[in-house]
């Protein structure tokens, strides 16, 4: 084995500097010690700035759709598996991406760690920071992806942190004695692919110093042959019921837990052969052209670092995919004019996000005035049909708990779930179920769901204060509980998809003082294009709206009666004259040419354009 | 995993050292504040410990547990849940066949003790089958997840997966169905991308397509004669619905169905016109112990897209003959629930064949969504129709099966909150008369809050299951599949 010198400063210079001995001016100690940190610092603080600040809406994506238990049975749960352990830490973390600014704090560790890892590991590499830093910022990367577990970074850094441990062991007899039973441990703990990285290293590692010692040799055999079998084991003698490749894995790193991520088996067969680097490392040179070359291939190294790291960064990352995250967050946090100051910027186009910016739209009742100008598609973007996507379901929950259709809020929220990947509970969802459950007084099942919560961190005070509620008998003090209860309908049907307008009216009809039904009624009957039924059925909101009609509702009633009878526009108001002069003026462009750009130019934030473009 | 047992019993042990003197400030006549109920239960001799934990609202409970001769054989004080050892727990129950066990429990709330009433239960010296076989799903609507098939050891709380989806491509398995609670012989329908019904017959595990050129659907409800070589399912053209209105969530219906019985050893169906009746919805078949009848719900049909509580199902059952694979050429209406706006689901047959266990609500087959569905049992001797009271619940009590000695019954119900189903177990008398239902126990009851499964299809078992998963993991894969033949 290659002798590891220590990671920051040897011990020497650490008693030293204890007794006040300096082996060196305390100046360029405190300058090496600077200089050793700040390649760590660095990282550390680029990857958490990054994720605590850039790309947050993807970490509270993630926490949303686990429920992170901190009791014993959740533990004893996952560990009764390959790779368990670190699906435990993996999750532990993610609980903290309710709050980027925390959850990175962990991811940052986490790179940070392996980059330290590798560092130490290959003191005597001269490409060491290179290959930490490439190992560590790729680790980073696989994060980037929406459907991306933390348990990948955790297993990868819990392979490197096994590595150094061994690499810490002098004696080969002792390796090649323990090495088995780390391996077994390994998998145990972090699954194959880490245990694989181990052996793999160790191998290279021997190859690079031409180790020949027959111990070790045997050691690394006995190990590699565990990999092989270990997954025939858990399945068969553990009795693991998970098909080979994930028995071999363990940790699931993607959330299709059926898919393995690529990266994290690319970035662990990396580290596994860095000590192959060793045979291509530059010897010292004297001469000024000898020492140019070597210094043309450490840039170069650097360069093939960045470069890779800034391929893979930009395949993986969405900025798209971030600010729908975001969306969705102040959605779960109820803050819907945060919803509508991303959309104006973002003009979001994917379903469910635009559901959420109708929904902050109508929250704060400004749907009939402006949902069109947003990027309008049908009334899926209102009120989708039911598919099996987490997303998609979340997003329906969230519609009908705010209209007060709890017994479809519950569906939906209860669905949501059992559409994620890989089967996590949700945070999320089993705290809109435990709001349902209050509001439809069904306190046993409610109370269900807020013990559960109380044993997570973020959402364990909300529980214990509902649990409360509950119990004093004072739901009604709860100001969205007893809007809500007021809202349910009374009527009983069965939910049909193909009849939302009609169940939209039903639960308006169970209390007219229910504007969101109204608004999301007439607004569906906008965008299912039928300006008749939105004709039958406005003047039943008209208490809604005393002094003016909404824009959308009045361009559509302009439309609507200019194409029935002129003699119905006689007496507009003010504002109605202006409204109806521009659609005059559309009406002028539309008749010359329909493909005018003037029409998107000037009318795209109107009923008619959505009419005549979708 | 034994290691976390250890633990337990190790922290137990700590916390066992640190319980306090218990001064009872007040006595009251009233059952003690602690979860589950299990007062005045009738339990078998070889059940696992019976742990309770304190209600939401009390800080500790004292709990003793007596022998019928005052003996002290447990003592416990906890602020969660009791952990009896197992070993010392069958000791007791053995000692104690035939009489009754109590639990004197005192409570701290406030930072005062209470004393209550003593908890008293009965011990049977009926024992119970080996364990349950049942499949753990979430109580959803469309989406299922993980999902699978367990068998669960009475007498210890041991769990293990007899088959998860996980293994079978994340397929939905149901209608786990065994041969006169043996597990040599067992039916299991895969829904899904590699939907099929497997059957396992002597060690064999053969995979088939159910649905044929005259049959108009996959076999479903399925039921073994006790000759071990026929079948009986139902087919049924099914769809869920969604109410609005609490406390009902779905609706599940049938737009048709009809009963057919495949012989195991040809692949061929059989039915009879009485069972594939166009006029008639037939489903729910169940073979009497004898193999003689075989019993099935009826209803008259309706057009299920117009008034979906209008089909009523009466109990019925014709004739069997498993030598020839004939039918008798009249059906026996055994409960006319549809006179009486009624409605009857899962006729279970009892081992001894004097009584038929069925679910009656108010309308329609799929009873496990319906809040009114309570367990009755019709003593064919007397022609008698009697609920069972002292097991059924406020709540859904549907899905149920007998033990093999016919002394044990499990009830599917969802009385803790509507929702998530769980077990309880009954004693059967050799009248039929039923004790007060107690819940399935778990290591400890916090397990069941902390769950997110529904205990579904439970039936008995007299031995652990037979079945390889993952030989039927690589059959599932290959999708190789027989068919079956209408004769």
């Amino acid at each position: 084995m290659n002798n590891l010198h220590h990671f920051y400063f040897s011990k020497k210079t650490i008693l030293y500097a204890r007794l006040g001995k300096c082996t060196m001016p305390f100046k360029n100690l405190k300058m090496n010690i600077l200089k050793r940190y700040i390649p760590f610092i660095a990282l550390a603080a680029t990857v958490y700035v990054f994720y605590a600040f850039v790309y947050g809406g993807a970490l509270k994506y993630a926490e949303q759709y686990q429920l992170f238990q901190t009791t014993w049975d959740y533990f004893a749960s996952l560990t009764q598996r390959p790779g368990g352990i670190a699906m435990y830490i993996g999750r532990f973390c993610t609980q903290f991406f309710f709050r980027p600014a925390t959850g990175a704090l962990f991811i940052a560790l986490l790179t940070t760690g392996i980059f330290a890892c590798i560092v130490s590991l290959s003191e005597s590499n001269k490409y060491k920071y290179q290959a930490g830093a490439a190992a560590a910022l790729l680790s980073a990367c696989t994060l980037l992806n929406q459907f991306a577990l933390a348990n990948s970074l955790v297993c990868i850094c819990i392979g490197c942190f096994i590595l150094l441990i061994i690499n810490k062991i002098k004696h080969t007899k002792a390796i090649a004695f323990v090495l088995p039973t780390v391996i077994a441990a390994t998998y145990w703990i972090a699954g194959g692919v880490p245990a694989s990285m181990i052996v793999i290293y160790l191998i290279c590692n021997n190859i690079a110093t031409k180790t020949h010692n027959k111990r070790l040799w045997t050691g690394i055999a006995v190990a590699t042959l565990l990999i092989i079998v270990a997954p025939a084991i858990a399945r068969q003698v553990f009795g693991v019921q998970l098909n080979t490749v994930r028995a071999f894995v363990g940790a699931d790193y993607f959330r299709y837990v059926g898919y393995v991520s690529k990266l994290p088996v690319l970035i662990c067969v990396f580290i596994g052969l860095l000590p192959l680097t060793m045979l291509w490392q530059p010897k010292t040179q004297k001469s000024k052209r000898q020492k140019k070359s070597i210094s043309v291939r450490y840039i170069t190294s650097w360069i093939l670092v960045i470069c890779t790291f800034v391929f893979i960064f930009q395949r993986k990352v969405s900025f798209d995919f971030n600010y729908k995250c975001e969306i969705e967050f102040y959605a779960r946090t109820q803050k819907w004019d945060k919803i509508v100051a991303i959309a104006e910027k973002h003009h979001p186009t994917e379903y469910s996000a635009l559901i959420y910016t109708n929904l902050g739209l109508a929250k704060t009742n400004q749907l009939g005035d402006r949902m069109f100008e947003f990027p309008q598609h049908g009334v899926f973007g209102l009120v989708p049909d039911f598919k099996l996507n987490m997303d998609y379901s979340m997003a329906l929950s969230e519609v009908y708990y705010q209209l007060g259709f709890m017994n479809f809020a519950e569906r939906f929220a209860f669905e949501a779930p059992k559409s994620n990947p890989d089967y996590q509970e949700s945070a999320r969802a089993v705290k809109r179920l435990a709001d349902i459950n209050i509001i439809k007084e069904n306190y046993p099942l409610a109370k269900k769901y807020l013990l559960l919560l109380e044993n997570t961190v973020y959402y364990s005070k909300w529980a214990k204060k509902s649990l409360k509620y509950i119990e004093e008998g004072r739901t009604n003090e709860n100001a969205e509980w007893a809007m809500l209860r007021n809202l349910q309908v009374n009527d009983e049907f069965f939910y049909t998809e193909a009849e939302r307008d009609m169940m939209l009216g039903k639960i308006f009809l169970a209390n007219e003082s229910n504007k969101l039904a109204f608004d999301y009624m007439m607004a569906y009957y906008l965008l299912d294009k039928k300006p008749e039924k939105f004709m039958n059925y406005v003047s039943l909101g008209q208490h809604f709206y005393v002094d003016r009609m909404p824009r959308a509702f009045t361009e559509a009633a302009l439309y609507f009666m200019q194409s029935k009878s002129e003699s119905m526009l006689k007496n507009l108001k003010a504002d109605e004259n202006v409204i109806y002069k521009r659609l005059l003026d559309f009406g002028d462009i539309y008749n010359v040419s329909k493909d005018d750009p003037r029409l998107k130019e000037r009318f795209g934030d109107t009923y008619w354009y959505y009419l005549i473009t979708n | 995993m034994k290691i976390y047992k250890y633990i337990t019993i190790l922290l137990s042990a700590v916390c066992a050292a640190c319980s306090e003197t218990v001064t009872v400030s007040d006595t009251v006549g009233e059952l003690p504040p602690v979860v589950p109920d299990y007062s005045q239960a009738t339990v078998p001799v070889n059940i696992a410990p019976l742990n309770i934990m304190a209600a939401d609202n009390v800080d500790k409970i004292d709990v003793t547990v007596c022998s019928s001769d005052g003996q002290e054989a447990f003592h416990s004080q906890t602020a969660n849940s009791t952990d009896f050892d197992i070993d010392k727990w069958h000791e007791l129950l053995a000692a104690n066949t035939g009489k009754s066990i109590t639990y004197n429990v005192s409570a701290k709330a406030d930072g005062k003790w209470t004393q209550y009433k003593p908890i008293e239960i009965f011990v049977s010296p009926d024992s119970i089958d080996y364990g349950l076989a049942y499949r753990l799903i979430a109580p959803g609507y469309e989406g299922y997840a993980a999902m699978g098939i367990y068998e669960r050891n009475f007498s210890n709380f041991d769990q293990k997966a007899i088959v998860e989806n996980n293994l079978l491509q994340n397929n939905c398995v149901n209608c786990h169905s065994f041969h006169q609670w043996k597990t040599d012989k067992m039916s299991l329908h895969i829904r899904g991308s590699h939907g099929c019904t497997m059957i396992l017959k002597d060690n064999n595990i053969e995979l088939f397509n159910t649905k044929t050129d005259t049959t108009k659907g996959n076999c479903v409800y399925p039921s073994w004669h006790p000759d071990g070589s026929h079948i009986a399912y139902s087919i049924n053209n099914t769809r869920q619905v969604f109410h609005v209105l609490n406390p009902k969530r779905i609706e599940v219906i049938d737009f048709w169905s009809d009963v057919v019985v495949l012989d195991t050893k040809t692949n061929t169906l059989a039915s009879s016109p009485h069972l594939m009746s166009a006029d008639h919805f037939e489903t729910f078949p169940y073979f009497s112990y004898d193999g003689k009848w075989l019993y099935f719900c009826c209803a008259k049909a309706v057009d299920m897209t117009v008034d979906v509580d209008s089909a009523l199902y009466d109990l019925c059952r014709i004739a069997y003959d498993n030598a020839t694979g004939t039918f008798g050429d009249k059906v026996d209406t055994l409960v006319n629930a549809s006179a009486m706006q009624k409605s009857v689901s899962f006729p279970r047959p009892s081992p001894d064949g004097r009584f038929v266990a069925y679910t009656l609500s108010d309308y329609g087959q799929f009873s496990i969504w319906h809040p009114e569905s309570d367990v009755w049992l019709l003593d064919l001797e007397s022609g008698e129709s009697r609920s069972l009271t002292a097991a059924n619940s406020d709540n859904v009590d549907s899905y149920h099966s007998w033990s093999s000695t016919g002394r044990w019954m499990v009830i599917s119900s969802r009385r803790e909150n509507g929702l998530f189903t769980q077990l309880y177990l009954t004693h059967i008398d050799a009248e039929g008369d039923a004790a007060k239902a107690f819940r399935l126990p778990l290591r400890s009851p916090e397990e069941y809050d902390a769950m997110f499964y529904s205990f579904n299809v439970p039936e008995f078992i007299v031995e652990p299951s037979k079945l390889n998963p993952f030989a039927l993991e690589g059959k599932v894969k290959n999708k190789n599949l027989n068919n079956f033949i209408f004769k």
